[in-house]
């Protein structure tokens, strides 16, 4: 399920470095989320609102881990699995079909993939019910908690864990890739 | 896989012959899963035991060794080779025994 065998030097085929690079990310991913309100109310620049590049970096932080097309870390969600069988080529030029038949070879999922990542995202559901539900449980018992305050990193912090807890987890739980041979 | 070291099976709880018979075969990992439309990881993952696979993959390699199922997966250790062959229990010293 793992898509690379090397992100910036850093060997991905060997489970304990995955784990050192899905919790830097993490670290990354809470410290955005912290920081996020004082960028929201920084002034605007000739560049654009802060608030732009911070869902631009978002946006950056989750196509990194991938799920979502074919540069991530994990091959992309959204490839043809087994029982889908052969695409529709109908209306398209013999070039295209050869262009999009090489990349469906690229980007399939076989079985085992197709299983790992209905569980994984099975797996971030059941962790993201949690989260959700200590959040409300807080806000409803806690009055001190000043939720106007942390709403928009809350926000934001969920939506980098619904976006990328399923991959986090494919690179934490995968063992040690092999070679082909 | 043939001998009295067999290892226990990993997560999926089944026994499987399929290293043997690609080692018998002098097929690497990579051609296996791409006969079997796989990848090649997938096919290491089965060889360890690691993953147990859908019938449909199951019936394929049976297919491509041309052996039946239960003579490529089992729930139970399968017996030795040499055992099989020979009648003979391994010693680990490389001698046959009557």
């Amino acid at each position: 399920m793992i898509n690379k065998r090397s992100f910036l030097g850093i060997p991905l085929a060997r489970r304990s470095a995955r784990r050192w690079l899905v919790v830097g990310f993490w670290v990354l991913i809470l410290a955005f989320a912290v920081y996020f309100p004082l960028l929201l109310r920084m002034r605007p620049t000739f560049f654009g609102l802060p608030a732009n590049w911070a869902f631009q970096f978002a946006l950056l932080l989750i196509s990194l881990l991938g799920g979502h097309d074919r540069r991530g870390l994990v091959r992309d969600f959204h490839g043809r699995t087994p029982e889908e069988g052969p695409a529709d080529y109908s209306f398209m030029t013999p070039d295209d079909i050869a262009a999009r038949k090489e990349a469906e070879s690229q980007n399939r999922l076989d079985e085992r993939d197709v299983r790992l990542r209905n569980a994984a995202h099975y797996r971030a559901y059941a962790a993201v019910r949690w989260i959700a539900f200590l959040v409300v449980f807080a806000a409803m018992t806690d009055p001190s908690l000043d939720f106007a305050r942390l709403r928009q990193s809350l926000v934001l912090l969920l939506f980098l864990i619904i976006q990328t807890l399923p991959q986090s987890i494919l690179l934490w739980t995968e063992p040690d890739m092999e070679e082909p041979q | 896989m043939n001998d009295a070291t067999q290892k226990p099976p990993g997560e999926s709880g089944l026994y499987n012959r399929i290293a043997v018979l690609r080692a018998e075969r002098g097929i690497s990992r990579q051609q296996l899963a791409d006969a079997m439309d796989v990848n090649y990881q997938t096919i290491g993952f089965l060889e360890r035991g690691d993953y147990s696979p859908s019938l449909k993959l199951a019936l394929g390699l049976a297919e491509y060794f041309g052996l039946p199922v239960e003579a490529i997966f089992s729930r139970q250790p399968f017996q030795p080779l040499s055992e099989q062959v020979y009648g003979t229990k391994p010693t680990g010293s490389g001698e046959r025994q009557p």
